[in-house]
């Protein structure tokens, strides 16, 4: 007999609420929760919390079709009917997509996180002299792309192609690409842009950059992407 | 690549100010009705910042309040901080609400809920944003009626310019009438000026400034104020709820994406307060003590904690210790709601063993302090200020909490209160010392588990305020309320656990400058006025408060604030404020000031009624009441 069921639920962020940051995300999903009457864990101790985790926090102002939250219950329920009483009281642009009940001590989404996919344009197209699209599949093509990255230890060199697992460039140049993501070389949609502006001589400021992640990924074999929630679960 | 959504402000405006999530509504339990079906849309204002005024528990009743009628749709608005009131201005944006994101200036009606004196210029500030005159007699027909609300509005004359109108007393009583009247009004083509006599004559609480004028004597006292035209009261009487088990109160509360100050379920218990503190404004504008009933709390409470999610709920009341279902109330609650691991939070309680015994249930006593609110360092003072908790109280409180595993203690206290003198400030670190010295004695050293007392003593300076029986008091300069606060920390210093105790005190301009405020007059609208020209906004915010250009507004106005607020007042003087009826009487206030004077305490209303005036609405804990009369009957004849 298991204590508790812990299932990974695949949410989306869309519209206004794109403002809303991350750890207030998080707030407002153990709002829903309760709102829901789903029977959550708590932590022990006098300020109990719900045991949840979000996979991968996004920016603030970045919309999402992809979005994962492992949580902990401690009732199994069927993953439909958690995500049907989400969405009974869920608010203006989250919504409960998928969920799947995870194996017993499966690990948690943001240690299996490997790639993320993501659309973005840049807001301001009238910053190029010539067209951005081809401007950015020129850039994308090169043999290596070295950025500076700021980590604890302090500043290093990492060259960004391998850590891109495929893209596409729209006419209007849109990109759709998937970024290496999780605890090791991750990679921030606004670093490749940084480089991208860069390259041309332009100074990039975040608030040019729309951003849409399309999902989260995890790798069953090397070179391979998965989302975190397969489809047709 | 995105879809244009709602939002009044691009993206790129968004993504450069802080906490965009300010600005862009769509918080749970908001309210989005089709603008086209309703008559009356009310943009309310709570002028501060988001997180302030999200946490008022009054814009919550009435925007539940306003939405619950179909006619009616109800939107807020708060102050822009600073960043984006720049990009406001310079991009002549205008300030929109935050449901519709329409501009306010389309508005029926602009609420202001007055919290606190030092929000006056965020007034002007959202008023100016919104590109609606800042002079009420400036406004055109096609600008929406200002209306002001809440505490401050018992003396709204400071602001008078600035409102068309002003709702006194308690809001769910009389604004179904007055939306009605307001819409018959529009169907009639009335014109603003003609709308605005007839909610005067028509509707109860409600004060229109300029329908009455106000004539000075040669000392710049007031020597008479009167209605300018026929059939304005002229005395404007509080409305008052009466049943509040049978009132309106919001079962699903706002809840925002961002964390603000009070970011958990209010629930109201009780309103007014049967201790007469004679500094206390709250205390006298509320009476009488009105109970919602206990089953009425208990229903309240899940619902809200059902519609919200919140994990936490909060009791309110101007003193919980006194609500007659107090225990019964918090096992059910803890019995409840703690099962779903809803956090009960307990509001300044008298520190007693019933209370320590709740508390310990829900806070961990290590982490959590204690708060006693003596309020002055002597009996004789406390005698004086009609604050009915003794040394003995305290000590013997400090000993329970000791016992009980607490070792952190607060403490609250007011530095320039009338007739204070050295002996009553030395009192104030007399008594954390023997605070300290309780612990010693109480708690063994091997039982401290390494840790020790942790006393904090903080002094607020003393603002007398309208409708309290130290109106007449004088308030202290700036220098003479540090030297007092000079005085408070000596005396800690000197004391034997000195170490254990911190020692902290507000800022004195501030106090000043909302002193002046609290009872001021109507020539002040000009002072306001000429202060938020020069900059002045966000005054509540000590880094953002500029007291220097505050004086120079007074100089180019050729006012004198130290006529405001360093004068004691005559007892015959006329006041801005007398021309508003709360209940409780001048006389009963005066006979009040004069007690204090003679050092004498005062009876509470459970063990004696004062005779204040308060019995008149016939409801509550006054002698006669009679709670069956309906919420918002016609006005009381007086």
């Amino acid at each position: 007999m298991r204590e508790f069921f812990d299932y990974r639920l695949k949410f989306s962020k869309n519209g206004p609420i794109r403002y809303v940051g991350h750890l207030d995300v998080v707030r407002y999903m153990q709002k829903a929760n309760r709102r829901a009457e789903l029977p959550m864990s708590y932590s022990e101790g006098f300020s109990p919390h719900q045991i949840l985790s979000v996979a991968l926090p996004l920016p603030v102002g970045a919309t999402s079709d992809g979005e994962y939250l492992d949580m902990r219950l401690t009732q199994e329920l069927a993953p439909d009917e958690i995500v049907s009483r989400l969405n009974k009281v869920m608010h203006e642009g989250i919504e409960a997509r998928d969920c799947m009940l995870l194996a017993e001590h499966a690990p948690k989404a943001m240690t299996v996180i490997t790639a993320a996919g993501y659309r973005m344009q840049l807001r301001n197209a009238d910053i190029f002299r010539e067209d951005p699209g081809c401007a950015l599949k020129d850039f994308l093509s090169r043999k290596e792309i070295l950025v500076k990255k700021s980590t604890k230890k302090g500043e290093t060199t990492v060259d960004l192609i391998p850590l891109i697992h495929g893209w596409t460039v729209g006419e209007d140049g849109e990109l759709e690409i998937i970024l290496h993501a999780g605890s090791r070389d991750h990679v921030k949609p606004a670093l490749l842009y940084e480089a991208f502006l860069g390259s041309l001589g332009l100074a990039f400021q975040p608030q040019m950059l729309a951003v849409h992640r399309l999902d989260l990924y995890e790798s069953p074999a090397e070179g391979k992407f998965v989302p975190l929630i397969p489809k047709s679960v | 690549m995105f879809a244009s959504d709602r939002l009044a402000l691009p993206d790129e405006i968004l993504l450069s100010v802080e906490k965009p999530e300010r600005y862009i509504g769509g918080e749970v339990n908001s309210v989005i009705k089709d603008k086209t079906a309703v008559d009356i849309r009310f943009a309310f204002c709570f002028p501060d910042v988001y997180e302030i005024g999200m946490s008022h528990i009054g814009i919550q009743i009435l925007y539940g309040l306003f939405n619950s009628y179909p006619d009616v749709w109800c939107e807020r608005v708060y102050s822009p901080w600073t960043d984006l009131d720049q990009i406001l201005r310079d991009k002549k944006i205008p300030l929109f609400t935050l449901e519709s994101q329409e501009p306010v200036r389309n508005f029926d009606f602009l609420g202001f809920t007055l919290q606190y004196e030092m929000c006056y210029t965020n007034v002007l500030q959202v008023l100016d944003l919104s590109g609606i005159p800042l002079y009420a007699r400036d406004r055109k027909d096609a600008d929406p009626l200002v209306i002001g609300g809440g505490p401050c509005t018992y003396n709204p004359e400071p602001v008078a310019d600035f409102f068309d109108l002003f709702y006194i007393g308690e809001g769910e009583t009389q604004y179904r009438a007055l939306f009605d009247l307001y819409i018959s009004c529009k169907k009639s083509g009335l014109s603003r000026d003609e709308i605005l006599a007839a909610m005067a004559r028509q509707i109860p609480g409600i004060y229109v400034p300029s329908l009455y004028d106000v004539t000075y004597r040669e000392d710049g006292t007031i020597e008479e104020m009167r209605p300018n035209v026929p059939e304005v009261p002229e005395a404007v009487t509080r409305e008052v709820v009466r049943d509040l088990s049978d009132v309106y109160y919001p079962s699903a509360p706002l809840v925002p994406f961002i964390k603000v100050t009070q970011d958990r379920v209010a629930l109201e218990i009780m309103r007014g307060c049967i201790r007469g503190c004679r500094f206390c404004q709250a205390g006298q504008l509320y009476k009488p003590l009105r109970e919602k009933d206990l089953e009425a709390c208990k229903k309240s409470a899940l619902e809200m904690l059902r519609s919200t999610g919140h994990e936490e709920i909060s009791l309110c009341s101007l003193s919980s210790s006194d609500y007659s279902q107090l225990p019964v109330l918090l096992d059910y609650l803890i019995d409840t709601a703690g099962r779903e691991h809803v956090n009960v939070s307990l509001p300044s309680l008298r520190i007693d063993a019933f209370s320590l015994d709740v508390m310990s249930k829900v806070q961990d006593v290590k982490k959590s302090s204690l708060t006693f609110a003596p309020e002055a360092g002597s009996q004789r003072l406390r005698d004086i200020i009609n604050k009915g908790l003794t040394e003995e109280d305290i000590l013997h409180g400090a000993e329970q909490a000791f016992l009980g595993g607490w070792h952190k203690v607060k403490l609250y206290f007011m530095l320039g209160l009338p007739f204070e003198t050295a002996e009553d400030i030395e009192g104030i670190g007399d008594i954390a010392n023997k605070i300290a010295a309780v612990y010693f004695d109480t708690v063994p050293k091997e039982a401290r588990g390494g840790q020790s007392v942790e006393i904090t003593a903080s002094t607020s300076f003393f603002v007398p305020k309208p409708f309290t029986p130290f109106q007449w008091a004088a308030m202290h300069t700036k220098e003479d309320f540090l030297d007092r606060a000079q005085m408070t920390k000596q005396g800690i210093m000197a004391q034997l656990n000195q170490k254990r105790i911190r020692y902290s005190w507000h800022n004195a301009d501030e106090s000043v400058m909302e002193g002046i405020f609290a009872r001021g007059d109507r020539r002040l609208s000009g002072v306001i006025h000429k202060a938020y020209r020069d900059g002045c906004m966000y005054d509540a915010w000590s880094e953002q408060f500029h007291f220097d250009r505050w004086m120079k507004a007074f100089e180019a106005c050729g006012l004198n604030p130290a006529f405001y607020y360093l004068r004691e007042r005559p007892e015959d003087e006329v006041f801005p404020w007398d021309f508003i009826d709360i209940g409780v009487t001048k006389q009963f206030l005066l006979r009040e000031w004069r007690e204090a004077r003679a050092g004498r305490k005062s009876s509470n209303c459970r063990i004696s009624c004062l005779g204040c005036g308060a019995a008149r609405f016939g409801t509550g804990i006054c002698p006669g009441a009679d709670k069956s009369q309906p919420n918002g009957t016609e006005r009381t004849a007086v």
